[in-house]
């Protein structure tokens, strides 16, 4: 037992700051840890910084009032004007129309694939709307011209063009159904079981315990779902490049083509573009309204959700 | 009183089994399980009606030297060749840049950082930054990488661009994989005496490399089909070179892919759709690498 | 089992720390070498709120001492206060000294990793390392400098740990594909192979069979004759089985924990000082 290597001699003269042995390697490692986490902040930091100067320039040039009121652009032709309304038209009604194809038919699978599907329907479905969400835009685009546009909405309306908000709408709706689908569906889940066994037991029927039940316990992450899509819509730049066409103007015809904010910033970028010319700078004016629009919608379904969320143990 | 209140509903009371409003309940409650069937059935048509109008007509054009060739004017010779290497060259870079510093943020915010205002104000801002569209990295990555940094329209800023841009998925995949570390694991380890990077490096970050590895891997997908942000930093749309180095001009697939569907003819749609099912197939065979990474992690730990 | 027949191991204790043991007074920290930890004035905070209050507490040398009390009165947090694992938990504060000898390791200058090398710790669910038997015991002593043999040192620690014999042909086995018991051996042993001065087990048994309980406290009454022993546990027929000292922890209508008494085991069962211990193992003990 003496020679155990273990023995304990209950020495207490031993070194205990330990600042020799790790001080030094350890803060390094911290301080690298740290900064990878800064980097984030610095892109924050770089996209404010980028637009707004270059937004600045060309303020200087445009005054504000006469780009945010103003109801043409011409931004690339002989006599151009900056008035950003039909972009900011054409970006409201594609996201219009993707909202009023994805909020129902995202919620609806969602409600069906929280309450109603058996665990084999979910298996199957839940990893096809996943395989949706990972297709990448430019395929929807590809797909509302190609399909979309001829297979479904010309024999509905002869008249349609080849490029028009609707085709583009759709396509931005179909793409963003599983983004709602997944979050509304976790929300649903996140309902505990004794509220629904709560209604089951006083008498009320599936749907009514999943509407009257279930849904207002989880509308907040239902809410915060439909608001993070709308966010995405008006993002979403490859579907409305190739399939809205590129005629910024304020209509109220979704059979029409439209241009949406990112639609322009592609278009630019498409052809040639001299660096600091004002078309140029104009991008990054309405990169800087684009960037605000889906910060506030992403802002405030953050909000939505700390706001209304209930806490269930 | 109250003991006449009670009789009277003792009398009232309905003591058979009487179906009272239910069977209009039901037929409703039935009518909306057929609703809720339709809706999830239109979403998953929607998939099946994608992929089959893609392969209709993509198939004409799916040919082994379409993988091999230079894009051209004439459509039954032109290949994607050089925008498949390109892609390689752009996901590559991305990658290398991306992980690092993504892992090195998400261990920091789940192992070192303190609970203050800083710490907080990074996961807001990693979250919204999340939400950003992609084309506004483009205007990024043109302001300081292109032009400040003046790398031009190389691999290097079309790699950079994108790192910026799967950096908040990676950073958020990264600390699932983290946090789903048992703390019980942490505990033994600082039990024995380890410091906090002992710990880290020797238990966490194993422990959670699968789990990392998975949600990297779909980032880095999300890389492969991005076309905004590289037009706007400038991907070449004509190009019939490969790149040889990470300062050389490029193209990637979902450009070419864009260039070819933009054209009138019906043989270039045509390409276009036979460049989808490439890119397709491609973020399938990253995803089966995914699934088969978690698969494999779940068989090997046992908690 | 009686319990004044099966546990007369107060008696062994000598000098100061005799008298130090359930005495109202206690020494000044360090100047008595068969005291190896010293609480004075603990008080622990999670946030807001105030987990433990004014814990005083001597820990003698080579004896085991346990900690009971009803959930939630802070026993746990003691122990972990003592090889500083509460650092860990971003809102907890301690506040007062704990005296490992003459050196209080509470203070800001003390590095909480050096802290928990001369003081281990064993935990309430067994939690071995996901990689081989070896490894487990080999990884602690690697990371804080051992170079001698390393088939002898997971030997001795193993037989220690009274595991020896069931796994000395499976060493590369995974530390997960023992059963319960074993693994929390693997943990007491994985322990002892640091060396340390003092082991701290948070109710180590509290996940096994009742068999690997008998096992564990066995195990304990062997290393107790090495090592310095805390254990919490909720068991007052453990506390009674294995101890040397034991102290009775409580909480107060603010849901502090607070100490109520510590004396030497056999004492605290038969004959408690204060009113409410008395209540606390009689109503228990029927």
């Amino acid at each position: 037992m003496a020679s155990n290597p273990l023995a304990s001699d209950g020495s207490s003269d031993l070194d205990l700051s330990g600042q020799v042995a790790h001080g030094i390697g350890e803060r390094v490692i911290g301080a690298l840890l740290f900064a990878c986490g800064m980097v984030s902040i610095l892109t924050t930091v770089g996209i404010i910084v980028i637009l707004a100067e270059q937004a600045f320039e060309f303020f200087r040039q445009v005054p504000l009032p006469s780009f945010l009121f103003g109801t043409s652009w011409t931004a690339l032709f002989k006599t151009p004007a900056y008035g950003v309304l039909p972009l900011v038209a054409g970006t409201l009604w594609i996201t219009l129309i993707a909202l009023l194809v994805a909020l129902p038919l995202g919620l609806l699978s969602a409600m069906y694939l929280s309450e109603y599907a058996s665990p084999r329907a979910r298996n199957i479905i839940k990893p096809s709307l996943e395989l949706l969400a990972g297709v990448p835009t430019i395929v929807y685009g590809f797909f509302a011209v190609t399909f979309i546009r001829p297979e479904i909405l010309k024999p509905l309306f002869p008249k349609i063009g080849p490029f028009s908000a609707l085709a583009a709408g759709i396509a931005v709706g179909i793409m963003i159904i599983p983004l709602v689908a997944s979050l509304s569906e976790d929300a649903l889940r996140s309902v505990p079981r004794s509220l629904r066994e709560g209604g089951l037991a006083m008498g009320a029927t599936r749907s009514e315990v999943s509407w009257q039940v279930v849904a207002p316990s989880a509308l907040s992450g239902i809410v915060a779902s439909f608001i993070l899509a709308a966010s995405r819509a008006i993002g979403e730049t490859m579907i409305v490049a190739l399939a809205a066409g590129s005629k910024a103007q304020l209509s109220g015809n979704p059979l029409e083509p439209m241009q949406t904010m990112t639609g322009f910033i592609v278009q630019v970028f498409s052809g040639d573009v001299v660096a600091g010319s004002t078309p140029y700078l104009s991008l990054f004016a309405v990169g800087l309204l684009l960037f605000l629009m889906t910060l506030g919608l992403n802002i405030f379904s953050q909000w939505v959700v700390s706001r209304f969320r209930e806490v269930y143990e | 009183m109250s003991a006449q209140v009670l009789s009277r509903s003792a009398e009232s009371r309905n003591e058979t089994l009487d179906a009272g409003n239910l069977p209009g309940r039901q037929r409703r409650s039935r009518v909306m399980t057929g609703v809720l069937i339709a809706a999830t059935g239109i979403a998953v048509l929607a998939l099946i009606a994608l992929l089959a109008s893609i392969f209709k007509d993509a198939l004409p054009w799916l040919r082994p030297d379409l993988l091999t060739n230079m894009p051209s004017r004439k459509a039954e010779k032109a290949g994607l060749y050089p925008a498949l290497i390109g892609s390689l060259w752009i996901i590559g870079f991305t990658a290398l840049f991306a992980f690092p510093v993504g892992i090195g943020a998400a261990i920091y915010l789940e192992e070192y950082a303190p609970r203050n205002r800083l710490t907080r104000l990074l996961e807001v801002n990693i979250a919204n930054l999340a939400g950003v569209p992609s084309v506004v990295y483009g205007l990024l990555g043109l302001g300081v990488f292109v032009t400040w940094l003046n790398l031009g329209r190389s691999v290097l800023a079309g790699a950079l661009t994108m790192a910026l841009l799967i950096l908040p998925v990676v950073i958020i995949a990264s600390r699932e994989a983290i946090r789903a570390v048992p703390p019980s694991l942490r505990e033994a380890a600082y039990g024995v005496g380890a410091t906090k990077w002992q710990v880290t490096s020797s238990h966490v970050l194993p422990t959670a490399m699968p789990g990392i590895l998975t949600g990297i891997i779909l980032a880095t997908s999300r890389a492969l089909g991005e076309t905004a942000p590289l037009i706007v930093v400038g991907a070449a749309a004509y190009v019939t070179f490969l790149p040889s180095g990470w300062l050389d001009k490029y193209t990637v697939l979902p450009m070419q892919i864009y260039e070819w569907s933009r054209r009138p003819q019906d043989e270039f749609q045509g390409l276009a759709a036979a460049g989808i099912v490439v890119l397709l197939a491609l973020l399938l065979a990253l995803n089966a690498v995914a699934i088969w990474l978690r698969a494999r992690s779940a068989r090997k730990v046992r908690w | 089992m009686s319990l004044t027949t099966e546990r007369a191991g107060i008696d062994q204790i000598t000098g100061n720390a005799r008298d130090a043991i359930g005495a109202g007074v206690l020494p000044e920290p360090g100047t008595d070498r068969n005291v190896v930890i010293s609480l004075r004035d603990l008080n622990v905070h999670y946030g807001r709120f105030h987990a433990v209050g004014d814990v005083n507490l001597d820990i003698p040398r080579n004896r085991i001492t346990a900690f009971i009390g009803p959930s939630g009165c802070g026993k746990s947090t003691v122990l972990r206060s003592i090889n500083r694992m509460n650092d860990l938990v971003p809102t907890a504060k301690v506040d007062g000294t704990i005296w490992y000898h003459d050196r209080n390791i509470n203070g800001r200058d003390i590095d909480p990793v050096m802290v928990r090398r001369r003081i281990g710790m064993v935990f309430q669910k067994p939690n071995p390392f996901p990689k081989s038997i070896a490894e487990n015991i080999l990884w602690g002593a690697k990371i804080n400098g051992f170079t001698g043999n390393k088939a002898e040192l997971v030997e001795s620690c193993l037989r220690r740990a009274a595991l020896w014999d069931e796994v000395k042909d499976k060493l590369d086995a995974s530390g997960l594909a023992l059963s319960g018991g074993q693994q929390q051996r693997l943990c007491i042993a994985r322990a002892l192979a640091n060396n340390p001065d003092v082991i701290l087990m948070d109710e180590p048994a509290s996940a096994l069979d009742p068999i690997s309980t008998l096992k564990i406290e066995d195990l304990m009454r062997e290393l107790a004759r090495n090592f310095t022993i805390v254990i919490v546990t909720h068991n007052m027929q453990q506390a009674a089985r294995v101890s040397d000292q034991t102290c009775f922890f409580s909480l107060n209508e603010q849901r502090m924990g607070f100490m109520v008494e510590a004396s030497p085991t056999t004492e605290l069962f038969t004959n408690p000082k204060d009113r409410r211990t008395e209540d606390y193992i009689t109503g228990r003990f029927g």
